[in-house]
């Protein structure tokens, strides 16, 4: 994604007008390109962290779809067995969690190798666990999803601040622009 | 893809827009060369908006007093 910089280095002209004494448009401009960038500051951190929680909710399903087609009985205690491969998987889906957020990753690798699917080394596991691990999951994904969608409130409002912060220069340049052509055309 | 996924893509094709809208208003700032003064309260305006969120614009900036301008 394109990223601009708010600020006078990016036009020459605009570095060359400014006259901190008097309220030109250049001036404006340059207060407004100052006011932006900290406002994209921070709209660029929640679109990368929008991004990470995608990936890691992302492979919480991949997990919570292994999971869900594990063996299972009505005696919760009765033990099935996974393949190393599918242990793999589901180290695997962890790591990828570790890649965007390494704490939540070590969270949920010390959950899951404590009563849940990952409890034994020799990939034995019982319904029990798999109900932990699923209902563990489950509020892992939720508490996410009620985190992201936060965050896109807040984006939304951001977004909107900037948009109307930039449509009133324009609003405010284009009629300055008009009365310009308007005085010009009296005194012809 | 996913609503979030959507919508974050939404986001991000606004803020390109809005980085465009921004590159059009250099150039138009560039055509007035200096000939025009804005008021003083301007700023204050754009501090609300940014400060508060989405804002109601004032309407009288959508047509400042000819006084402003330097012929």
């Amino acid at each position: 994604m394109t990223q601009v910089t708010f600020n006078a280095v990016s036009s020459p002209y605009l570095a060359a007008n400014t006259n901190v004494n008097g309220l030109t448009p250049e001036s404006l401009m340059i207060y407004l390109g100052s006011r932006l960038n900290q406002l994209d500051e921070k709209i660029q951190t929640v679109f990368a962290k929008q991004e990470r929680n995608q990936k890691v909710q992302a492979a919480l399903n991949e997990i919570m779809t292994i999971v869900t087609e594990f063996q299972s009985s009505e005696d919760l205690s009765e033990e099935f067995v996974m393949t190393e491969e599918t242990k793999a998987q589901i180290e695997a889906n962890i790591e990828q969690i570790r890649a965007q957020d390494p704490q939540l990753a070590a969270e949920i690798d010390e959950q899951l190798r404590h009563g849940q699917v990952l409890n034994s080394n020799n990939c034995r596991y019982n319904t029990r666990q798999i109900n932990a691990t699923k209902e563990y999951l489950k509020g892992v994904t939720k508490d996410l999803e009620s985190q992201t969608q936060l965050e896109m409130i807040g984006l939304q409002s951001d977004m909107s601040a900037r948009q109307t912060a930039i449509q009133l220069a324009t609003n405010l340049i284009a009629a300055m622009g008009e009365s310009l052509k308007s005085v010009a055309s009296n005194i012809r | 893809m996913s609503f979030q996924q959507h919508e974050l893509a939404k986001f991000k094709a606004q803020f390109e827009q809005q980085n465009r809208e921004w590159q059009t208003l250099v150039s138009a700032i560039e055509e007035l060369d200096g000939r025009v003064a804005l008021p003083a309260d301007v700023l204050q305006v754009f501090d609300e908006v940014l400060d508060a969120g989405p804002a109601t614009p004032r309407g009288a900036l959508a047509t400042p007093p000819h006084h402003y301008v330097r012929a």
